[in-house]
């Protein structure tokens, strides 16, 4: 929208000095906000070279001596300090200098461990280094405010966990993950409650969630079935976050907790799921294992968060409830009921699934809403793909019920692209 | 998020404080059990496998890496130990293992692998050798071709001090690895 202030001013529909302000106003603005373009390109070069010099170090060249290899490998560190020092009490305002001296100090940091690392061949594996370097560049994230840093930074302590939390190397040291993790959230906190860089904020909306799972994942160890309470109730609450901090209508959250939660629930809704439950022994036993806390914790928190949720909004349902806000609760009863009677569960999961399409599919089509529509159209259509897996339906039937579902897709786009051409 | 000058100047100086001693800590500690460690000699096996931020490397197989225990159902996969050392025929090899730290220098960290017929078995923390990239799998390929050849036995030199261990060279008979492949 263009405005000529100065024929508003004349029309004496403004004020001389709201004509004023309003000037200042979009003349700090355009010299605060940060060239966009400019940010980005110094972050790629900073991690590019960054990268660079963690691929030449890794050469590990053998023609230098001892003392020149440790040496040489504070250089990067030093010049990484600097620039640092530089953006953090010289370039104040800017976020391209943050941005990239972080960068590049983070991979300097990186490269001179591992470097170190080489030369003496340092008793230590892959996972004992990814925490070092983690905890190392926690301080950058903070003093350098870099919202990039803190995505290399939940990026490396998520790898950190996958290589001790799980499998048979899973180690004793698994709460570091968690330490670490919600060192950043004050950090976080401030990223997301300023809005200022939006970028970044849409970036950590895929990362987080994705660190969470991998984390409550890591929670799993006796009673492993419980730990599918905690993964729905976790993107329950993912989910319900997309929907509490709208950045932006669809949001990482918000794509993230309903895919998760439906991927969750077509895996669990498949016979062969229920037949081979490890059933829960429910005595005294239930009460010492981990993932019994853990599906716990998660289900409260992602009910205490819906209670908060649902009291900002006035309790007003029929506005704010999405069917995959439900989704943890009624699991969670079809979970405790699966296990005196698994066929009935299964079949209400199935039901739970066709409930969900049907209700995307209704709301797509009364608010004329292509992507929604097809969404709906795709979860039931997944739900029937699902269950030729389970059944002994012959290829002739298969086929006819494929053909039936592409025709109903044609069908149903088609009626809405012509409705839509019509209002 | 806004700090004061003096606060951000304060954290600042933590920060490269602390950035450089982690560095400097590690090639202090190596350098302390490469001058004033013992030097002990392993029988090994190399094999090269790579990793993604530190480069190529050659994994040490260790030769003797088990110990005859009373009880082996007091070992468990994963768990740490502590192998006091002593020189069997020229080489290292671990006499016991035990649960705590011993009172004595030859020793050094251990982690159980498995048990099997009175034994347990276990590896070394310092299993990894670095190399220029392009000679690392020379060295595992010189090490196949090599084969039976007994006579000049492929030795790890690592040097421990107090159970701190720093692994120093590979020697195949009087020369080391780096010099045969170069």
């Amino acid at each position: 929208m263009k405005i000529d202030l100065k024929e508003l001013e004349d029309a004496k529909i403004i004020s001389s000095d709201t004509a004023y302000a309003i000037r200042e106003y979009y003349r700090s603005k355009s010299t605060q906000s940060p060239n966009r373009l400019v940010i980005a390109f110094s972050i790629l070069g900073a991690v590019l070279v960054g990268l660079g010099i963690i691929l030449i170090v890794a050469h590990n060249w053998d023609q230098l001596s001892r003392g020149v290899k440790t040496t040489l490998s504070f250089v990067p560190l030093i010049v990484g300090q600097f620039a640092a020092a530089y953006a953090v009490f010289k370039a104040k305002q800017s976020i391209a200098w943050s941005e990239a001296s972080g960068c590049f100090l983070t991979f300097a940091l990186g490269a001179c461990i591992a470097l170190i690392s080489q030369v003496y061949h340092i008793e230590g594996d892959l996972s004992e280094f990814l925490f070092t370097w983690s905890v190392l560049i926690l301080p950058i994230v903070y003093l350098l405010r870099s919202g990039m840093v803190s995505l290399i930074y939940m990026v490396l302590i998520t790898y950190y966990l996958v290589e001790t939390g799980y499998g048979l190397s899973r180690d004793a040291f698994v709460y570091r993950f968690w330490v670490l993790w919600f060192a950043n959230v004050p950090f976080l906190y401030s990223l997301f409650k300023e809005k200022k860089h939006i970028n970044f904020i849409h970036l950590h909306s895929v990362i987080l969630p994705i660190s969470l799972s991998i984390g409550v994942g890591s929670l799993s160890g006796k009673f492993t079935p419980l730990s599918s309470i905690a993964f729905m109730s976790l993107f329950g609450l993912i989910y319900g976050f997309g929907h509490l901090y709208r950045v932006s209508a669809p949001n990482g959250f918000s794509i993230y907790g309903s895919l998760a939660t439906m991927f969750l629930l077509y895996w669990l809704s498949f016979e062969n799921y229920w037949e081979t439950l490890d059933y829960i022994d429910w005595t005294r036993s239930l009460f010492f294992a981990q993932t019994f806390y853990a599906a716990l914790f998660c289900f409260l928190l992602a009910l205490g968060f819906y209670v908060f949720f649902f009291k900002i909004n006035g309790w007003n349902f029929k506005d704010y409830l999405r069917p995959i806000m439900t989704v943890f609760v009624l699991y969670s009863l079809i979970f405790v009921l699966g296990q005196f009677m698994p066929g009935m569960a299964q079949g209400l999961i199935n039901l739970l699934i066709l409930g969900i399409g049907i209700f995307i599919l209704k709301q797509g089509a009364s608010s004329r809403h292509l992507g929604m529509m097809n969404y709906g159209l795709a979860l039931i259509s997944i739900l029937v793909i699902c269950r030729f897996f389970d059944t002994d339906m012959s290829f002739v039937w298969r086929g006819l019920i494929f053909i039936a579902l592409g025709f109903g897709f044609f069908a149903a786009n088609y009626r809405m692209i012509q409705y839509r051409k019509k209002t | 998020m806004k700090y004061s000058r003096s606060l951000l100047t304060v954290g600042f100086v933590i920060m490269v404080v602390v950035h450089l001693y982690v560095p400097i800590s590690m090639i202090y500690d190596a350098e302390h059990v490469l001058t004033k460690g013992k030097a002990y000699r392993f029988r090994v096996a190399p094999i090269d496998p790579n990793d993604p931020f530190r480069g190529k490397y050659i994994i040490l197989n260790f030769r003797d890496n088990s110990c005859s225990v009373a009880n082996t159902e007091d070992w468990q996969y994963g768990e740490k130990a502590y192998g006091v050392l002593e020189e069997k025929e020229g080489y290292t090899v671990v006499k016991s293992i035990h649960k705590e730290r011993p009172e004595l220098d030859n020793y050094c960290a251990l982690n159980i692998s498995y048990t099997d017929s009175g034994k347990v078995y276990f590896s070394y923390p310092f299993d990894q050798y670095y190399m220029e990239e392009s000679k690392a799998p020379k060295a595992e390929a010189m090490y196949r071709t090599r084969g039976a050849d007994t006579s000049k036995p492929i030795v790890a030199v690592v040097h421990i001090q107090n159970g701190r261990a720093v692994l120093a060279d590979i020697r195949i008979g009087d020369s080391t690895l780096r010099e045969m492949i170069r």
